[in-house]
């Protein structure tokens, strides 16, 4: 049972009037035209979405305005800051977008990216994001569940971990030619095959209710909503179903400071980051807006069962 | 005159501080904006302090020198502004995170002794110190060549993926240290003038 309510009916209207404040106050300091026609949402495709009715799927949290949730991005790919992927990303050429699907699966191939979501109804989800560097956004995510992709593809007995990578094109992305990077590229992600199937977890094509930038990880994404940011690869070519363990891109960079879970949990701190808070989006100087971060990111009701028994802070 | 000119120069950086802070143009993040910014601020009046002596050795521009002490002192205030920005901001004044922060994060370790230890070379950086204190005062402020590595480190450690802007830092500092060396600041002179 799904309702048809588009995006724009739930959006409060002040995150709407904050959207007109920004554009005013970007003209206002004189921000290049050309960032400013990246953030506009009119020259984008609208996609055809319906809200998911699954516990958990719509949070009831405030919307992150547009402007920042495609102004302000790790995507190391497109630089190192957080300004540098709304710059760059423009250059990467979408179409096509092959992905090679393979390993433990009964369909294996190179698909285009339409062809693998095709005929999958889109989903809205409203998702919390929390980085591991201790600040969360809210965005409204437009994709297909991840467990129905890997379904249409029949996912073997054998198969106990999903691995994905993104693009590896230097000419496109600046970032992959810096020469003293922390990681090694392509970029690798991985899940535990019950955490692909998790009903919350979706690959993502589209944000408030439009085709994803490049700065957010166009065109197909991963979004586990209760683990660290970083888990939510982007701009994947690359799905293979394995026996072992992937050794994902932050576990093999820096294996003391990210495992291969990275559940979010205020408990266990990074070494660098408190997790115990975080800083919701967009905040003030004096008015940081930092609140308590939730065990899961307040998913708990939903995927804690699939740790139980696990040591969470061997395992982080 | 010339005072009043480098002390007004150095009110500018709070004033973009503050500006930007009116105007709400730090983004989606203010926090980390502007405390990194600050931050970078405090870092860049170090090196130039730290360049005064050899620039007026090498260029003979006796006047870098006259000004050391004000740009010495605006540091350690940027310095301090950036810490506050850092408990507003980051802590939102919370104690108890600050304790935590100090024994788990060790980057805010090294930030905070940099700190101290330049406070007693601002608290001395008066005509009247240099005067009362004779010998003294100059062995007290070689402790800048403490603070100096200190300060990069504090960079260092805290990046996550690219190096290039630490090592920046770290070259400059080198550069910085081997550029004390007399012999070398007499002969670059002997080449340039």
């Amino acid at each position: 049972m799904q309702k048809k309510i588009p995006w724009y009916e739930i959006t409060p209207e002040e995150t709407y009037q904050n959207r007109r404040d920004f554009l005013k106050s970007a003209a206002l300091a004189s921000l290049s035209l050309s960032s400013l026609s990246q953030a506009s949402e009119s020259n984008l495709d609208y996609l055809p979405a319906t809200q998911s009715n699954l516990p958990g799927a719509l949070a009831a949290d405030e919307l992150t305005p547009f402007e920042h949730v495609t102004g302000y991005n790790n995507f190391y790919e497109f630089g190192a800051n957080k300004q540098d992927p709304i710059k760059n990303a423009h250059r990467l050429t979408l179409s096509p977008w092959k992905v090679d699907v393979g390993g433990l699966i009964d369909r294996p191939a190179v698909y285009d990216v339409d062809e693998l979501i095709k005929g999958l109804g889109l989903e809205e989800r409203i998702y919390r994001l929390r980085c591991v560097e201790a600040w969360s956004m809210v965005i409204p995510w437009v994709g297909v569940p991840l467990s129905a992709v890997l379904d249409r593809l029949g996912v073997q007995g054998s198969a106990k971990y999903v691995r994905f990578e993104t693009l590896y094109r230097p000419s496109e992305m600046p970032g992959q030619k810096t020469l003293f990077s922390g990681i090694d590229y392509p970029y690798i992600e991985g899940l535990r095959i019950d955490e692909a199937m998790h009903p919350l977890t979706i690959l993502a094509v589209g944000l408030y209710g439009k085709d994803l930038l490049g700065q957010n990880g166009a065109p197909l994404r991963l979004v586990v909503p209760w683990k660290y940011g970083f888990k939510s690869i982007k701009s994947i070519v690359k799905i293979e179903l394995t026996e072992e363990k992937p050794l994902t891109t932050w576990a093999k960079s820096a294996p003391h400071e990210y495992g291969f879970y990275a559940n979010v949990n205020p408990k266990v701190s990074h070494p660098r980051w408190s997790q115990a808070r975080e800083r919701r989006l967009p905040g003030g100087v004096f008015s940081p807006n930092i609140i308590d971060t939730q065990m899961f990111n307040g998913y708990a009701d939903q995927v804690a069962s699939l740790y139980s028994g696990m040591n969470l802070r061997t395992n982080y | 005159m010339g005072k009043l000119f480098v002390i007004a120069t150095l009110i500018i950086p709070f004033g973009y501080l503050v500006v930007n802070t009116f105007l709400q143009a730090w983004g989606a993040d203010p926090a980390k904006a502007i405390v990194h910014r600050s931050g970078e601020i405090t870092l860049w009046l170090l090196i130039l302090v730290f360049l005064a002596t050899p620039m007026q050795r090498i260029l003979r521009l006796g006047y870098l020198v006259k000004f050391r002490r004000q740009v010495g002192v605006a540091m350690f205030v940027y310095g301090v502004i950036h810490l506050m920005l850092y408990l507003t901001a980051y802590l939102g004044w919370d104690i108890d995170a600050l304790a935590k922060d100090f024994i788990e994060r060790p980057y805010i370790v090294v930030g905070g002794v940099g700190l101290l230890l330049a406070m007693p070379l601002a608290l001395t950086s008066n005509s009247w110190s240099v005067k009362w204190m004779g010998p003294r005062w100059k062995a007290l402020h070689r402790l800048v060549y403490g603070i100096a590595p200190l300060a990069v480190l504090h960079v260092a450690m805290q990046v996550k993926v690219d190096f290039t802007e630490s090592i920046i830092y770290g070259v400059l500092c080198a550069l910085l240290f081997v550029l004390r060396s007399q012999k070398l600041q007499k002969r670059l002179s002997l080449i340039i003038n």
